[in-house]
């Protein structure tokens, strides 16, 4: 998710959000954020954002990833609703724990945590568990998504899926011969130089630890593996790689000016370049690659309740996932594909969900929080990245 | 200054910015100071009093200091050096076009800090502006990648970018230098030369300190250029004190890891000082 804010930094911060992948990328801003954010900026104007609320409008907290509330308002429906958003955008689930556990509990209302990080959240009890008799988009769900580990507990709902994606290995077909299939083609002496890797803690490590071990579930690495792991991203940085992009968005440009022509990719990286787009193919190579899940969740003892609920429902409504896929993302209910232009339909395999999460190893999972005895935890995972940044 | 504060109506006047000073800089400043050494404990602050953190920004990040410092260092000096010579020709050479050329400077503070930056990627690239030239000459036949994603990228991208803070001081300074004094040297019979480092340089001592102080702390404190055109091996210790405050939870690391690179900053600028006294004074 770091990425995310990286994206941030691209054009894509607008939108950005995304699960994992982007998670503590930092968040320079980019001519296209800059761009978008004007753009973004007028359209909140207009929509009243940031506007004097009206004397009957419900004033709701939001504290997530840019766009995902632009999507919630697709054809007014806020205003529609007598409903302001005051928005504030963050650069990774953590500063919505930091900012929650700093006295918004009772303050928030609406929050975007990564489906991956959710036992983070819950681990605090920062959540409220969700009535989904409110929320009846719910059932238009794809299936796939309505059991996505980390948003139930116990059975009870905690956040909703929202939209999906991952990071396959991405290439230029134009440019490159045949069809790359392992991570391990990074390494392939023709790409010298012409590779790069984005910022993003989640998606580099987990992607060069199934290098490293062969295996997809890398959210549970030994201390050995996790060596390996980041000897293997150094060797990568050193010997291959032409830069570290710090933003999805600037891996698109880079593979739209041809400056690379391989890197691990997020589906929305191929349609970015616009009309400069190259001729961009992707797969889930043999060791698998991660894949996210965006949420909308209410935090605990929200003020907004009912206003909550609407947005939370709105999130599905095909409309508002509709607009999740002009930013390139992976729309999270049936109902919302036949909205989509056939470039967007084209983008995910909406129709074999459950093969394409299989093929990639299943869904993606946090590193632990907490050390079990035997594996490496996030914050010796962030250590490794750290020594990874400083080689 | 002193003097004038003594008046009741004159330290009225001082008052809200000494107060807004006092509130926004100082009490912070002094909350992060105590922050660095606290401790996080499971994601929790322990207030123990403990000199760990800066154990572990010295042994741990030294590397990083080293290259943050190195590069701070050659991006000050190559900006007051350009800087000094733009201000000197203004002044001395062509006073005529100082003014327009002074505004001229102003005018570039207009582009943004990302837009300079992004234009230098643009001009460094496989497909910039150099790259296209050479090739059209026949000078190369493959684009050079090494211009942009390398330190020398970040070089001139930030001496750019630092070029009109940096001149705005240091032609200041030469514009309180009478001409009087340089004639008078000429008339005596000094060499150019000599009337350069015994009249102008001494004189102007105080804007060649502030124009390297202030590319030299904003270059310390960066970390988006290098991230942007430095390539992969150019992380510099803002990378990593943006890192604790963030997703290593551990904000007492990060204040340790700021307030080192205070002190340091200020040894390195107090070295200059010292340097240039030395240097700069009349024979």
């Amino acid at each position: 998710m770091t990425a995310e804010r990286n994206r941030a930094n691209d054009r894509i911060l607008p939108k950005a959000g995304s699960g994992l992948v982007h998670f503590r990328v930092p968040v320079p801003m980019t001519r296209r954020s800059f761009g978008k954010g004007m753009l973004a900026a007028g359209a909140a104007g207009a929509l009243g954002f940031g506007a004097r609320p009206a004397a009957a409008a419900t004033e709701v907290r939001y504290n997530g990833w840019q766009g995902l509330d632009a999507s919630v308002d697709a054809g007014g429906w806020l205003a529609k609703n007598d409903i302001t958003l005051q928005a504030t955008y963050i650069n990774s689930n953590e500063e919505i724990i930091a900012a929650a556990q700093a006295g918004g509990i009772g303050q928030m209302d609406i929050v975007t945590p990564d489906a991956y990080f959710l036992p983070a959240y819950l681990a605090g009890d920062l959540l409220q568990e969700l009535d989904l008799s409110r929320i009846p988009n719910f059932a238009n769900v794809f299936p796939q998504f309505q059991n996505s580990p980390g948003i139930s507990k116990d059975g009870k709902y905690f956040a909703l899926p929202n939209y999906w994606g991952s990071c396959p290995l991405m290439w230029n077909a134009d440019l490159v011969q045949g069809t790359p299939d392992s991570w391990h083609d990074l390494f392939r002496p023709e790409f010298k130089g012409k590779t790069a890797i984005v910022e993003d803690v989640i998606a580099a490590t987990m992607s060069f630890a199934m290098a490293a071990t062969g295996r997809s579930d890398v959210y549970n690495l030994t201390q050995e593996e996790l060596d390996k792991t980041i000897d293997l991203l150094i060797k990568f940085k050193k010997e291959q790689a032409l830069t570290i992009a710090p933003s999805w968005g600037d891996l698109a440009s880079m593979f739209a000016n041809e400056e690379i022509v391989i890197a691990i990719g997020w589906e929305p990286c191929s349609i970015w370049g616009g009309a400069d787009a190259k001729n961009i193919k992707w797969a889930v190579p043999k060791e698998g690659a991660i894949n996210f899940v965006g949420c909308f969740a209410m935090v605990r003892d929200a003020p907004n309740v009912d206003a909550d609920y609407l947005i939370l429902n709105q999130s599905l409504a095909p409309e508002a996932q509709a607009a999740n896929a002009n930013e390139a993302f992976g729309v999270i209910t049936a109902d919302a594909v036949p909205l989509l232009t056939p470039e967007q339909q084209a983008l995910y395999p909406y129709g074999d969900i459950p093969s394409y999460f299989e093929a990639s190893g299943g869904a993606t999972r946090l590193y632990p929080i907490e050390s079990d005895g035997t594996h490496v935890t996030y914050d010796q995972v962030l250590d490794g990245w750290e020594k990874f940044q400083r080689a | 200054m002193a003097l004038a504060l003594r008046r009741p109506a004159h330290t009225a006047l001082a008052a809200p910015s000494a107060v807004f000073f006092l509130v926004f800089f100082v009490a912070p400043a002094l909350h992060l100071l105590l922050t660095s050494f606290w401790q996080m404990r499971s994601y929790k602050l322990a207030h123990d009093f403990t000199l760990e953190n800066y154990i572990e920004v010295f042994t741990g990040y030294w590397d990083s200091i080293l290259v943050t410092f190195g590069m701070a260092i050659v991006i000050a000096l190559t900006t007051t050096a350009v800087a000094f010579f733009f201000a000197y020709s203004a002044r001395f050479v062509v006073p005529r076009w100082g003014n327009l050329m002074l505004a001229l400077v102003m005018f570039t503070l207009f582009g943004g800090y990302l837009t300079k930056i992004y234009a230098w990627k643009t001009i460094l690239g496989p497909s910039g502006a150099i790259n296209s030239a050479l090739i059209a000459t026949g000078a190369i036949e493959q684009p050079i990648d090494m211009f942009l994603y390398s330190p020398v990228a970040v070089v001139v991208a930030l001496t750019h970018y630092l070029l009109p803070l940096s001149i705005l001081p240091l032609y200041g300074s030469l514009r309180s230098i009478g001409d009087q004094s340089v004639e008078a040297a000429c008339d005596l019979g000094a060499r150019r030369w000599r009337s350069f480092f015994d009249i102008i340089l001494p004189q102007c001592r105080t804007g060649l300190v502030v124009s390297f102080t202030l590319a030299f702390l904003f270059t310390v404190g960066d970390y988006v250029t290098p991230r942007l055109v430095g390539g992969p091996v150019t992380s510099m210790m803002g990378v990593f004190i943006q890192n604790q405050f963030g997703s290593r939870f551990n904000p007492p690391l990060g204040a340790a890891m700021s307030f080192s690179i205070i002190a340091l900053s200020a040894l390195v600028i107090g070295f200059a000082v010292l340097l240039l006294t030395r240097i700069a004074r009349p024979r």
